[in-house]
């Protein structure tokens, strides 16, 4: 280090407002100071580099500075005033100074311009002021993006939602109709349970009717036949007796008069069984005794059974065979009674034509028979009828009868025919003849059971 | 384009200088190239005018204000290309009331653009708010600016402070500013894990630590 020589500051400048320093131009070491810098700063400054109070770019400054100053033809002339800054306790201030240089070089003068320390102020508010705008500015300006995007994703989601809560209101419709689809076609159900339930009910309660009235119908039936077979059976046993002389000679009169009572008796008492047989065959309680049977034996034996009475009424009867199976399962005794009945109708009301009794097969592999007759036939509107109980045609006023029996015997030869498992069917022409058709399976359809 | 613009702030025309930008931007620049080869070249150019005493502070402190204005006209497009949600959070603070914090500003757009998302306090913010702020948003790293020796001890302090509110996981702290661009061996006295040169090598190296 150089020594520190010590020539004194100009008078005048001891007063100067402004620092004013004297430098060794070769190392900036403040040689001389008139006390304003050490006032202000508060240390020393005399006899150090004054470096030590700039920053680095002033510290590079000064240096360019006092290179200028003492080599003046090197570069540009160090004019005006040189802004150094100075570490101020916690703050760089900046001072202008203006450079004075020794002509022989070696020293160098700082005078500080004189001063506005507010203009400093100033500058330092302004730049804060300044910098406070532009973060605010920042923060705005990034609040406001931050904003868009939320903005933006709040649209999205918007977006979504919507289509979302339309395809959702969409499915809603659908689902909706559907529930009225439902709900509708649930009513029409219940509508139609409940229609269903009350025709259950009212089938119920008629079939209970029914059975009521059938039950009750059938009860009298068998009770009345019961209750008047035994005096009709009295009448005719005494009648017997009267007939047989057992009390005495009758008179011709009288035995008229009784053999008309006995006859009475007779169609009474046939009467009486047909009723009973027809509420058997209603209650179901007709018992059935199924065998194989020879078909035309059994139809043979009607034939016979039957002639006289056929002879008797002038009509002839015949029986002319196409097939059909030799054997049938059936009740022999219900099928005599079935062949018995129409063959009696047809010699009843053939009006003396010949009746024809004709042999056949059904496809079924059962048998068909058939009464043909050549009375006067029967007109449609009687044909369904005719099988209804107690209805002889001709005669529906009364019993005093052209032609006997008792009105139930076709309704019996027809519930009969059913209960063997078969059917009886009626064709006739007015004018022409009636034919009863009776076809039997080859088995009665709860036979083997 | 940077002359253009250096010529405009060094005249404190600010409408000559905005149009420069304008027409950067118009002629396809992208803000990226703005900032690394405009702003932060001229306010050096600006430093390095200052020291040739070509320039006066007033004219350092009219040419940041006009940079720090043109800046804040592109803001708007700045942030409006950002949003992504994991992007890394950085909290920048200035130790003190100067006007170099334009430096940590641009730390903080570059990252920015970087699609980091970053919160730029200012100066002179308590430590304490600093502290309570770190630990409530959690940022991956916070950058404080000092540029005087007198207000180390304050960085000194922030530092510390954050550390002990968050023992683990805390965030990586960075420190910048004249002082240590000066100094570099500084930063790590303070208890910074880094330092950088200036705002576009603190982006760089910020960069290159969290590339994910």
């Amino acid at each position: 280090m150089s020594p520190i020589v010590h020539t004194g500051l100009h008078p005048a400048l001891r007063g100067f407002p402004g620092a004013v320093l004297e430098l060794d131009a070769a190392d900036g070491t403040v040689l001389e100071s008139n006390g304003r810098l050490e006032a202000e700063l508060g240390c020393r400054v005399l006899g150090a580099p004054l470096d030590r109070v700039l920053d680095e770019a002033s510290r590079r400054k000064l240096r360019a500075l006092l290179d200028r100053l003492s080599a003046p033809e090197a570069g540009a002339p160090a004019e005006g005033a040189w802004e150094l800054m100075i570490e101020a306790r916690d703050q760089l201030q900046t001072r202008a100074f203006f450079p004075v240089a020794e002509a022989a070089g070696g020293r160098v003068w700082l005078v500080e311009a004189p001063r506005d320390p507010r203009l400093q102020r100033l500058y330092e508010e302004l730049a804060s002021v300044n910098s406070e705008q532009a973060n605010t500015q920042r923060q705005l300006a990034k609040e406001k993006a931050r904003l868009a995007r939320a903005l933006d994703e709040l649209e999205r989601e918007l977006g979504q939602n919507d289509r979302l809560s339309r395809t959702l209101q969409a499915q809603n419709e659908e689902m909706e109709a559907q529930n009225e689809e439902l709900l509708a076609m649930t009513e029409e159900l219940h509508a139609g349970q409940e229609q269903l339930m009350s025709t259950n009910h009212q089938l119920e309660r008629r079939t209970r009717e029914l059975q009521v009235a059938m039950s009750a119908r059938n009860r009298f039936y068998a009770a009345m036949s019961h209750e008047l077979r035994t005096p009709i059976n009295a009448v005719m046993g005494y009648n017997d007796l009267l007939l047989a002389s057992i009390y005495g000679p009758l008179s011709e009169q009288q035995e008229l008069a009784v053999e008309r009572a006995q006859r009475a008796a007779r169609h009474l008492r046939e009467l009486v069984n047909d009723v009973l047989d027809i509420s058997r065959l209603e209650a179901g309680k007709i018992d059935l005794e199924v065998e194989d049977v020879a078909l035309r034996a059994v139809v043979h034996e009607v034939l016979d059974t039957l002639r006289p009475v056929a002879q008797a009424a002038g009509c002839e009867l015949r029986l002319l065979d196409d097939g059909g199976p030799a054997v049938v399962e059936t009740d022999p005794r219900r099928l005599t009674q079935i062949l018995l009945n129409l063959l009696s109708n047809a010699v009843k009301f053939g009006a003396g034509a010949p009746v024809f009794v004709t042999l056949g097969g059904s496809r079924q592999g059962g048998a068909v028979v058939e009464v043909v007759d050549g009375g006067p036939g029967i007109p449609d509107e009687e044909q369904s009828k005719i099988f209804e109980e107690f209805v002889q045609l001709g005669r529906d006023d009364n019993l005093g009868h052209l032609h006997g029996g008792t009105g139930l015997g076709l309704a019996i030869a027809r519930r009969l025919a059913t209960a063997l498992g078969g059917r009886l069917e009626l064709s006739s022409t007015l004018g022409v003849g009636s034919t009863f058709r009776l076809i039997l399976p080859p088995r009665p359809p709860r036979a083997g059971a | 384009m940077r002359q253009r613009y250096l010529d405009a702030v060094v005249a404190g025309d600010r409408r000559a200088a905005f149009a420069a930008v304008d027409a950067a931007r118009e002629a396809g620049m992208e803000l990226r190239v703005l900032y690394l080869d405009v702003f932060q070249p001229v306010m050096r150019e600006i430093g390095r005018l200052w020291q040739q005493n070509r320039i006066t502070v007033a004219d350092e402190h009219l040419a940041t204000a006009i940079t720090q204005a043109a800046m804040a006209r592109l803001y708007d497009e700045m942030f409006a290309a950002q949003g992504a949600r994991d992007a890394p959070l950085l909290v920048a603070a200035c130790a003190e009331t100067e006007r170099h914090e334009l430096g940590l500003r641009m730390l903080c757009d570059l990252l920015e653009l970087d699609g980091w998302d970053t919160v730029f306090l200012g100066a002179s913010v308590p430590t304490e708010d600093l502290v309570r702020m770190v630990a409530e948003k959690r940022p991956r790293v916070v950058a404080l600016s000092a540029s005087l020796a007198p207000h180390l001890p304050r960085v000194r302090e922030a530092i510390a402070a954050i550390r002990a509110a968050l023992p683990v996981d805390g965030p990586l702290i960075a420190v910048g500013g004249r002082v240590f661009a000066d100094d570099p061996g500084l930063a790590a006295r303070v208890g910074a894990d880094l330092t950088a040169r200036d705002a576009v090598d603190a982006a760089e190296r910020l960069k290159e630590r969290f590339a994910a």
